[in-house]
């Protein structure tokens, strides 16, 4: 069933991946071919940044067109539309990854920048590309399924106002991920668990919807 | 006693200020059904329901004895439905729309499809976009007669639809039934249903205020005709629906013999047609606040 839910998506709403493949594009274009020691972790987050976006663009596509009910009166279960979105977000990074490692074997050949001495991606460039799938796919998509675009407002707003409140009592966030993440296999487990829980919520919010 | 095709019992959904209350009815196979009700009588929420659109709050939703709320993906194999409004991708064409819905059914026909879209007058390289309301309706009417479903759940088919073409559907609608297939058909307009439907549900208010053959409605239902003196004196009690003008009344019954003895030289007792029982009963709320 998600092959052809895929294939439904891709067929129907390609012309909405037009737009952000061609901004990831020329985005990763011109980091890599303006910065003579491009910054591979920039790189890669800035191309995690915007995927995790997408499937959420197909969704409230689908609900702001009003053809969500057409598919919901498909033989599929609820739950095989969240699936769906779930999946395409790790196809759709996987892709953005790949797009971003063509650029960089054109910019190394062509003798510009300088690659990390580990590899293409260090162990903290995969643990920084989960934080974002976790930040702007999986935290925000249960609100989504529950209230569309407004969800997003439930969802960001009080992360906004608390990390303000913990900034300005002294908490550094960013360094306490950091040093979260001196234990990579601990702070994976838990990245899964928190994309895991996510997609659960959002099986259990979408199957309460009306339409 | 045969199973029916589909079987509502109890059906309840309550929405702030509206609630559907304990819907039963049940549609044998080989039949039209036709749902009929004033705007916002929950014609259109019973429908979603049948689909799993809406969540239920209380009842039971039986296709051939198996629950649709636990069965709902798979029985949907079998049930095809035509929302009132039907929306598609604006930008996709219609063979493309066709592509992408027709792999979930294994049961599809593709010569079906083909055949409706060119007796439909459709393009199947038009886009979306272009289509008026009443063309999307036809569009959605090939996806769903050409899937060999055996319940067909219509939602205001036949709104938008030019008189000439509301008939030839209907027709085509009539014709499809079989002894494994029925039809369930909401719409305003009672005129389609007195030519083809076997059976009328009347919602009001979310409650449903009977589900009978139409040759039952005939014998039974009546528009009582008099003067505003002989509904002084019977009371406007002794009628389901009224409608009062200036020098006289017409009174509603579901017992037109019993009005015919009882009436008799002081009133006209007509047979009821759909429109006066959707009309009159539809007012009597109205009138008496």
């Amino acid at each position: 069933m998600l092959p052809k839910l895929l294939m439904r998506d891709l067929k129907l709403h390609w012309d909405s991946l037009v737009v952000p493949a061609l901004v990831l594009g020329i985005m990763l274009g011109a980091l890599v071919l303006a910065d003579e020691g491009f910054k591979l972790t920039g790189l890669v987050l800035e191309t995690s940044f915007l995927i995790p976006m997408l499937p959420l663009a197909l969704h409230q596509r689908e609900s702001g067109k009003g053809t969500l009910g057409d598919l919901l009166t498909l033989p599929i279960a609820r739950r095989d539309v969240v699936r769906l979105r779930y999946l395409e977000v790790l196809l759709f990074s996987a892709a953005a990854l790949a797009l971003a490692h063509v650029y960089i074997w054109i910019a190394l050949s062509l003798g510009a920048g300088h690659p990390h001495p580990l590899g293409v991606m260090d162990r903290n460039q995969v643990l920084g590309v989960g934080i974002l799938l976790i930040f702007w796919f999986a935290y925000p998509m249960p609100f989504f399924l529950r209230w569309d675009l407004k969800g997003l407002a439930f969802a960001y707003i009080p992360v906004l106002v608390g990390g303000t409140v913990l900034k300005l009592a002294g908490v550094d966030c960013h360094r306490l991920i950091l040093d979260l993440m001196e234990r990579p296999g601990l702070f994976g487990m838990g990245l899964a668990g928190l994309f895991a829980l996510s997609y659960r919520l959002s099986v259990k919010v979408f199957a309460r919807r009306d339409f | 006693m045969t199973e029916p095709l589909l079987s509502v019992r109890g059906l309840t959904k309550r929405y702030p200020g509206f609630a559907l209350e304990r819907a039963s009815f049940d549609l044998p196979a080989g039949l039209l059904m036709g749902l009929i009700g004033p705007n916002g009588a929950g014609k259109t929420t019973l429908l979603k329901a049948l689909l799993g659109l809406v969540r239920v709050d209380a009842g039971t939703l039986l296709f051939q004895g198996r629950d649709l709320a636990l069965e709902g993906p798979a029985l949907r194999q079998r049930i095809a439905y035509v929302p009132d409004e039907p929306k598609f991708a604006p930008g996709a064409r219609l063979a493309t729309l066709k592509a992408v819905y027709a792999p979930f059914f294994p049961t599809w026909n593709e010569a079906t499809w083909r055949g409706l879209m060119a007796d439909f007058g459709l393009d199947p390289r038009a886009r979306a976009k272009t289509l008026s309301l009443g063309q999307r309706t036809r569009f959605a009417l090939t996806l769903a007669m050409s899937r060999d479903a055996e319940l067909l759940v219509l939602d205001e088919p036949t709104t938008g639809l030019d008189p000439a073409f509301r008939r030839e559907l209907l027709a085509r609608l009539a014709a499809t039934l079989d002894e494994r297939r029925a039809i369930l058909f909401s719409t305003h307009i009672t005129s389609d249903l007195e030519a083809r439907a076997d059976l009328v549900t009347l919602l009001r208010d979310g409650e449903i205020v009977f589900s009978r053959s139409q040759d039952d409605l005939r014998e039974s239902w009546g528009v009582v005709k008099g003067g505003l003196d002989l509904l002084e004196r019977e009371g406007r009690e002794a009628f389901r629906g009224l409608r009062v003008h200036a020098h006289g009344f017409e009174g509603l019954t579901d017992d037109a013999e019993g009005a015919r003895r009882r009436f008799e030289g002081r009133a006209l007792v007509e047979r009821a047609s759909l429109e006066d029982i959707l009309v009159l009963l539809g007012r009597r709320k109205a009138h008496a606040a």
